[in-house]
């Protein structure tokens, strides 16, 4: 790693710095290799160890200060966490209902024909409700909310890729603007900058138009599939 | 080293050395010259600058060298206080561990 190298990641690792902090400790460090002279860069650059670990020295100060700036990390979770449970739990109760009202209706009309008496078929599904309930309820439900956490984490999939890849584009247009703002005091660093961005900013811009259309292809398949398989205990006691 | 350098120790070191240019100084040669003193890292003093600076303990200021603009840091007045009073808790501290180690009276 070189001088310029060391500069420019610690420029990159610096953009969640306000800029002020970032000038002023880029400023420094670009003196600190000027007044090192060009026969010890390599020494100054072993001595810092890494941009990272300067980057994470300057943050922890700055956080220090600051008393904490984990709110954003928190109200990411939180988000996660409501969005998993919430549909999980609830839908998972309806389809649960739903399932096991159509399979004791279909045991009972089964049972029917070899016994007629009254009395005999309710004492028969009170008797198969008494001894299925425990072991029926808990496998549907179970099943109800693995289906729906699936279908849940799969929405999610496709989202997290429309997500990841219109994050790197805004990263992309951000590092640019970086870049060329980094220009004036420095022009390897703005040139590495733009360039890095310019990149990032196609990679990401291609990912999100791809993602976007796997969704429109894949999403719908996945409703109708839902909307298939909910749709059978109805079509199967129809025809029965 | 044994002994840890505390942050209120470390800025007091700086404050020190910085001290010593009445014109100020620049951030190499700070390094330079903590590092003479005790063994820090060279990633551990510019946050310490940048600290004390915006405690208005330092003040900083760009001079022309060898065309082009270096960064030189310089004691404030609050700074010359706050040195001060490093400097007196650090000789009563001193001296209070040095007479222990000493086995001079009781502290």
């Amino acid at each position: 790693m070189n001088r310029i190298e060391f500069m420019t990641e610690l420029a990159a690792l610096l953009q969640d710095v306000p800029e002020e902090e970032r000038r002023d400790a880029m400023q420094f460090y670009n003196d600190y290799f000027d007044d090192a002279g060009v026969d010890k860069e390599g020494e100054v650059i072993s001595e810092l160890e890494s941009p990272v670990k300067v980057a994470e020295k300057i943050k922890a100060d700055l956080l220090g200060q600051q008393g904490g700036g984990e709110f954003t990390e928190t109200g990411y979770r939180e988000k996660e966490s409501i969005r998993k449970d919430v549909p999980a739990s609830r839908e998972g109760q309806k389809t649960e209902y739903g399932n096991t009202a159509y399979s004791y209706e279909n045991n009972r009309e089964e049972e029917k024909k070899p016994w007629s008496s009254n009395a005999l078929k309710i004492l028969l599904i009170i008797g198969i409700i008494l001894v299925g309930a425990p072991i029926i309820i808990p496998c549907a439900l179970a099943i109800a909310a693995v289906v729906v956490a699936c279908v849940v984490a799969l929405f999610c999939f496709f989202f997290a890729i429309v997500i990841g890849f219109a994050a790197i584009a805004i990263v992309g247009v951000v590092l640019t603007c970086a870049g060329l703002i980094a220009l004036i005091p420095e022009i390897a660093v703005g040139l590495a900058l733009i360039g890095t961005g310019l990149i990032l900013s196609v990679i990401g811009t291609v990912g999100t138009l791809a993602g976007v259309k796997l969704c429109i292809v894949v999403i719908p398949g996945i409703c109708r599939g839902i909307i298939w398989i909910c749709r059978k205990p109805f079509h199967r006691r129809a025809v029965a | 080293m044994v002994f840890n350098t505390g942050a209120a120790l470390l800025d007091a070191i700086v404050l020190a050395v910085v001290s010593r240019d009445k014109e100020g100084t620049y951030g190499y040669k700070i390094t330079q010259d903590v590092r003479k003193a005790i063994e820090v890292s060279e990633s551990t003093l510019y946050p310490v600058l940048r600290r004390l600076q915006k405690d208005d303990c330092l003040e900083v200021y760009d001079r022309q060298f060898d065309g082009r603009n270096r960064r030189y840091y310089k004691v404030t007045e609050k700074g010359a206080v706050q040195l001060n009073l490093y400097e007196t808790e650090w000789k009563n501290y001193s001296s209070r561990i040095n007479g222990l180690f000493e086995g001079g009276e009781s502290v």
